[in-house]
């Protein structure tokens, strides 16, 4: 008893003892070493995390015969932009040989021009656009009505360089087009998936109805579900789905009386359509047409892209996790202001959670971005093709041009890095949270 | 008073309006609750759990979007082999064992409660079958309500009503109610039935039929529910119904099961017996002679065929020049099959003319036999000789063994061992000397039924060895030979899927498999005759026993020495499965560790002691992550590229390695360390031995690129919520940096390890795009994961049906692994 009573006492002494003592020794020399080996593991691990992005830039930036030989640093001028007028690249080379103006950035390549009658007899316009050396015409035209008069940009330039396979990427190898279906569907996913998710986490977390749990476990239940599973009948769903819309309805609904409905229904739509101009929505494409029954199918346009996300549960799920934690004193000033669930909602609780809406925001956005198993199955053209699918398709075309699948790849990879950059607490606090993709 | 009366007065109503105020506001609550979810609820429940079950369906239909038809199970059993019946079996045994689970708890709830329990089996039974047939209906998409689950389900409810009646009917008489329940339900079934049948054609007419036929269902249900609501035994009746319901599932899965197997070994059993035999030995096929063409031919017979000519559809029949310049490799047994759409010569009025034959049904094809001009083109051939194929064989006229008689047999065997075991047992309780005669007889009898069993093991291995001639013999024809000889004995020529290497697994699979399992039965039975000898007393007891015993394990294991060969026998598209499985773990098994152990090294650095760059570190580990996966796959592409001054042929080429094919390389890493690094001889060891091959190991380098830092984060976090007074307990303890970290970072950071590790393997069976991209440049089917080849089976393949069933054997697996990742994490996760 006396020993125990003793030891209680005399501990923290030693203890403080102990932390006062090794205080001011601990810092000089030994930590020191070890704290050099923990940075130079991590900078080596860091390193190694980012040299593919690197080795991805540089490639893009490489001749070719540079990529064969295995260089890591482009040995062409990184840049070079000419400037150059409209009549100078409707000139032919020939031209300016005998004139004796040769652009001064095909210098290197002179004596070949001279040589071949074919190069020679080609506007320079041509002979850029055919040239796979590293050259490319870039057209910057920037025309905005307001302040028309005061800038007005209009100019053409010819690249010399690395830089030249990003504008022949982008524009001849139609980046462009992948870049702005995927712009268009990543928005209208993020838009309606937030919606959808804002709404049905704020019912499951704050409004009391039958259901609800068994509800909430369903949705969770398809977290569960391997994508491949539902691949296949959302296909067939999807590419289905026009013929509800249209005469050839199976013959069972038929029985039902309810093709007639439609066409009742249908036939002041039509009108609607016709005043408007529906017929192209935003540039979403056709999906009325004025003088036919409604044809919409949803293969290979914007719908069979975006429709299938239009809820997520994951997104549900965080948000939910998020409005839970309000607190219930807020709902109840707000009840007796009057304010009923929806100007609640979106008064109250969204500006609130704005960290967990960009979080959700921004995996749906990169979930989006990145997927490429679906646009396979429902893309056939490059109307709606999105950008990753465009790049894998590029990977199987492109085949030796490795130095523009790079270009294609880095084009594919500055959004998401931008976003991420941009966001990255957010998204790492969202990962680290849930420990889900989206 | 008066105040006192009109408060007194006014305050129920009070109360009621505010009660009846509340409700409203309950109501309107839920209303808005349901509409906020309802856009998501929508879109979930249309592209995320209605395809589990379209799917589902989907995976029951044949492959092609031409004939896409019914096939039940078929898709299962292609893409797992015969494994599917193993599976099936499973099931069944399962579903039963839940059943006996049923009655189990209803026992116990009678022994309580008391009861009639009974009564409620035979209706529980009744709504089983009715539910059964309900969803059979569904699945094979009748179009109909089918009426005979309607009037199942109907009967058994009132089947419960009548049994809930006779519980209490000594406590009191309502047999009124009972009527009337009885009656409503028969009503309600009889509309439903009836309903649709009794209502005229005619669209809306139909539309506004139906929904008062819906009207009036609703208004019966609401007076039925009250009704039943008597029932006061609600647990017999949900106990009755779920046993029945597991109890016919399983039986009839069972009976399902039994019945395709031996649909399968009869089929082949029924065309041995049809080829293997005198007659055909001693037939001889003529057939044209190698490199002739035959310049004639003439029909044995007028045929009519229908044809087009000139767009006219016609019958004519067969101009004898239908075919006539048939090479010899078209003419095996001078026969020739024609199919729809193919140009066909005919006479009309006496003129041969071209035209499109037409008009035999989807798949059919006309059979026309010739008769060749020129004999001397034509040779006569022996079909086989007996000495090929076995004289044995041909003299049973090939006759086979059925497999029901040997399920019967391994059941008979089963049945045989438990009752010496049950006999024994008995005699070990019977006092000897008090009734000697009973001790000796169930010795007798003992002997009598070890005798049984020996006859039925003698006869299962012989019923193998029959089938094994069977199998020889059609091992030994060429795929010529089997093709006369099956024309010769039915007039037709095979169809292609019969072939004799198909038949040849069809014969042996299932009489091994059941040789096997019977194998095993009698190597349990002789440990058990084991341990009983040593119980003997006199030597020749022991030894005997022993001898026994030893006997038994012989016969047993030389059964499961059928293993192997067994094991050999799975078609083609399994196998694909097969391989892909393996990779897919192959793929985890690489991946998982090594990316688990880098973040938790990682996570680690990074939590302790450094203070600068923290932040920037992460977001550097992270891009991996969420950088599209189809970009950075790409520069992998690159960097791992065959070009022997790619990045990763440099680096390797820096400590004296051969530039290496990367993803081209099919041959396994175990194999190309020995032969390249260590310099030694070219290995054979088999392919399992050899680890991954060196295409899917590069996919394992990215995946591990990609994940280990996502893995370092979400550590990082888990760090982060260890409390530091534990390391500084430690500290002062005098415990050094690794037994800190082993101690307590470890134990400590167990559900996140946990956690990661189960969605690390999850998503490895998951993962798609990358692997979808490396393999445009990897070698063959060397990166083709589980996920990558449903994909290829649906989109490449164009294969619904089949990919579905795979891509559900693929939700199986993953749902096995978690729940024994659960099971397995129990005991060793330590959450706080």
């Amino acid at each position: 008893m006396a020993s125990t009573t003793t030891t209680q006492i005399s501990r923290p002494a030693v203890e403080s003892q102990v932390v006062t003592a090794r205080l001011p020794r601990r810092r000089p020399i030994q930590i020191n070493f070890f704290r050099v080996f923990i940075y130079t593991v991590l900078t080596l691990g860091a390193a190694l995390f980012v040299l593919p992005f690197l080795w991805m830039v540089s490639t893009s930036l490489q001749h070719s015969g540079d990529i064969i030989r295995g260089r890591f640093i482009p040995s062409l001028e990184f840049i070079s932009i000419s400037e150059v007028t409209d009549d100078e690249l409707n000139r032919t080379l020939q031209d300016y040989l005998d004139a004796d103006e040769f652009p001064s950035f095909l210098e290197d390549v002179r004596s070949q021009i001279e040589d071949s009658r074919a190069q020679r007899e080609m506007t320079l316009s041509d002979y850029l656009r055919k040239a796979k050396i590293g050259y490319a015409e870039l057209k910057i035209d920037i025309d905005i009505p307001l302040i028309n008069k005061v800038w007005e940009v209009h100019n053409n330039y010819v690249v010399k360089g690395g830089v030249a396979h990003y504008v022949e990427a982008w524009d001849e190898s139609n980046f462009s087009r992948y870049f702005f279906n995927s712009v268009k569907v990543v928005i209208l996913t993020v838009i309606g998936q937030t919606f959808t998710s804002v709404l049905a986490a704020y019912a499951f977390a704050r409004i009391e109805f039958p259901g609800r749990n068994l509800l909430f476990s369903l949705f969770l239940a398809t977290i569960f579900i391997p994508p491949m599973v539902v691949l296949i009948p959302n296909r067939n769903t999807v590419s289905n789905i026009d013929r509800y819309f249209t005469e050839e309805f199976p013959a069972k609904q038929d029985d039902w009386g309810l093709t007639d409905a439609r066409k009742t229904i249908a036939e002041p739509l039509y009108d609607v359509v016709d005043a408007v101009g529906l017929e192209d929505f935003l540039g979403l494409g056709k999906f009325f047409t004025v003088d036919g029954p409604i044809v919409w199918s949803w293969m290979d346009s914007w719908p069979a892209l975006v429709f299938p996300f239009l809820a997520s549960t994951f997104s549900i799920f965080l948000l939910r996790q998020f409005f839970m934690q309000i607190p219930d004193e807020l709902w109840d000033a707000a009840r007796i202001d009057g304010a009923g669930h929806f100007r609640f909602l979106f008064q109250v609780v969204v500006p609130v959670s704005k960290a967990a809406l960009t979080t959700t925001i921004i995996f749906t956005f990169i979930g989006t971005w990145n997927a490429l198993e679906w646009p396979i199955l429902v893309t056939f053209s490059d109307n709606w093709r999105p950008i990753s699918y465009g790049l894998y398709a590029f990977t199987t075309e492109a085949g030796s041009d490795l130095n523009l699948l790079m270009a294609g790849s880095v084009i594919t990879l500055v959004p998401v890095i931008i976003v991420y950059l941009i966001a990255q607490r957010q998204f790492t606090e969202g990962i680290t949270t849930t420990g889900l993709k989206g | 008073m008066t105040a006192l009366s009109y408060s007194n007065e006014e305050r129920p109503a009070q109360g009621q309006q505010l009660i009846a105020g509340k409700r409203r506001r309950q109501v309107r609550e839920a209303l808005t609750g349901y509409l906020f979810v309802l856009p998501a609820a929508a879109a979930i429940f249309l592209f995320g759990l209605w395809p589990v079950v379209s799917g589902f369906y989907e995976s029951l239909k044949s492959g092609s979007p031409l004939t896409n038809k019914y096939v039940g199970l078929n898709n299962y059993m292609r893409s797992l082999g015969s494994l599917t019946y193993i599976l099936l079996f499973a099931l069944s045994l399962i579903l039963l064992y839940f059943s006996y689970r049923y009655w189990r708890s209803t026992y116990a709830y009678y022994r309580e409660n008391g009861g009639i329990p009974w009564l409620y089996i035979g209706p529980g039974l009744i709504i089983g079958a009715g539910m059964i047939v309900l969803a059979f209906n569904f699945v094979t998409s009748s179009d109909e309500v089918g009426w005979l689950p309607t009037a199942l389900v109907v009967v058994s409810i009132a089947g419960f009503v009548l049994a809930d009646q006779l519980q209490y009917a000594r406590e009191e008489q309502n047999w009124r109610d009972t009527g009337i329940a009885c009656l409503l339900i028969l009503g309600f079934g009889l509309v439903w039935i009836m309903g649709p049948r009794l209502i005229p054609d005619g669209a809306l007419v139909k539309v506004i039929g139906w929904a008062i036929v819906l009207a009036l269902l609703a208004g019966l249900a609401y007076l039925i529910i009250p009704s039943l609501n008597r029932l006061r035994t609600g647990f017999y009746v949900r106990t009755g119904i779920m046993m029945g319901l597991l109890m016919l599932l399983g039986i009839l899965l069972s009976i399902y099961t039994v019945k395709q197997m031996e649909g399968d070994v009869a089929e082949a059993q029924d065309i041995s017996a049809l080829i293997f035999n005198e007659d055909v030995l001693n037939a001889t096929v003529y057939v044209a002679d190698e490199d002739t063409e035959i310049g004639g031919l003439s029909l044995e017979e007028e045929i009519i065929v229908q044809v087009v000519v000139d767009g006219e559809t016609i019958e004519a029949p067969l101009a004898p020049e239908a075919y006539n310049q048939l090479g010899a490799d078209k003419i095996t047994g001078l026969q020739a099959a024609f199919g729809n759409n193919q140009k066909i010569n005919v006479l009309v009025d006496g003129e041969v003319v071209e035209g499109q034959l037409t008009g035999l049904a989807m798949g059919e094809n006309l059979q026309v036999r010739f008769l060749a001009d020129e004999p001397e083109a034509v040779r006569e051939v022996d079909i086989y000789s007996a000495l090929e194929v076995g004289d044995n064989l041909i003299r049973r006229g090939g006759r086979t063994e059925p497999l029901s008689k040997q399920i019967l047999a391994s059941l008979g065997v089963f049945i045989g061992l438990a009752t010496i075991y049950t006999i024994s047992y008995v005699r070990s309780k019977v006092d000897d000397e008090e009734h000697p005669r009973l001790y000796r007889r169930l010795h007798l009898a003992r002997i009598a039924i070890g005798l049984i069993v020996l006859i039925f093991f003698v006869y299962i291995i012989s019923a193998i060895q029959f089938n094994r001639q069977a199998a020889a013999g059609m091992q030994g024809l060429s795929k010529e030979q089997f093709e006369w000889a099956y024309q010769y004995a039915t007039g037709e020529r095979p169809a292609p899927i019969l072939r004799p290497e198909i038949l040849n697994a069809q014969l042996l699979y299932w009489p091994q498999v059941f040789l096997i399992a019977t194998g095993a039965l009698l190597i349990g039975a002789a440990y058990l005759v084991w341990q009983s000898a040593q119980k003997r007393e006199t030597k020749v007891g022991f030894g005997s026993t022993i001898m026994l015993a030893l006997l038994m394990m012989i016969g047993g294991w030389l059964a499961i020495g059928e293993l192997p060969r067994t094991l050999s026998l799975a078609g083609r598209d399994a196998e694909d499965t097969t391989n892909a499985v393996t990779r897919t773990a192959m793929y985890s098994l690489g991946t998982v560790p090594v990316q688990l152990a880098i973040g938790l090294f990682l996570a680690y650095l990074l939590f302790s002691e450094i203070t600068r760059g923290k932040s920037l570190f992460r977001v550097i580990y992270f891009m991996p992550y969420i950088a599209p996966s189809v970009a950075t796959s790409t520069v992998f592409l690159v960097i791992f590229s065959l070009n022997k001054n790619s990045l990763a042929n440099k680096t390797l080429g820096l400590i004296g390695i051969e530039p290496l094919l990367w993803l081209k390389e099919p041959s396994g890493v175990i194999r190309l360390f020995y032969e390249q690094v260590l310099g030694g001889d070219p290995l054979n060891i088999p392919s399992a031995l050899q680890g991954p091959s060196l295409a899917l190991t590069t996919v394992i380098l990215y995946n591990i690129w990609v994940f280990a830092g996502y893995n370092a984060v979400v550590f990082l976090a888990g760090l982060g919520a260890i409390p530091t007074e534990l390391y500084e307990a430690a500290e002062v303890d005098g415990a050094g940096r690794w037994s800190r970290f082993r101690n307590i970072t470890l134990p400590l950071l167990s559900p996140t390890t946990f956690f990661l590790s189960m969605l690390s393997i999850i998503g490895t069976f998951k993962a798609f795009s990358h692997i979808y991209v490396l393999r445009g440049q990897a070698a063959g089917k060397e990166v083709d994961t589980m996920s990558v080849h449903i994909f290829n089976m649906l989109y490449s393949a164009n294969d619904p049906g089949y990919a579905s069933a795979l891509a559900f054997t693929l939700f199986g697996i993953i749902l096995i692994l978690t729940l024994v990742q659960n099971r397995v994490a129990r005991g060793q996760v330590f959450y706080g």
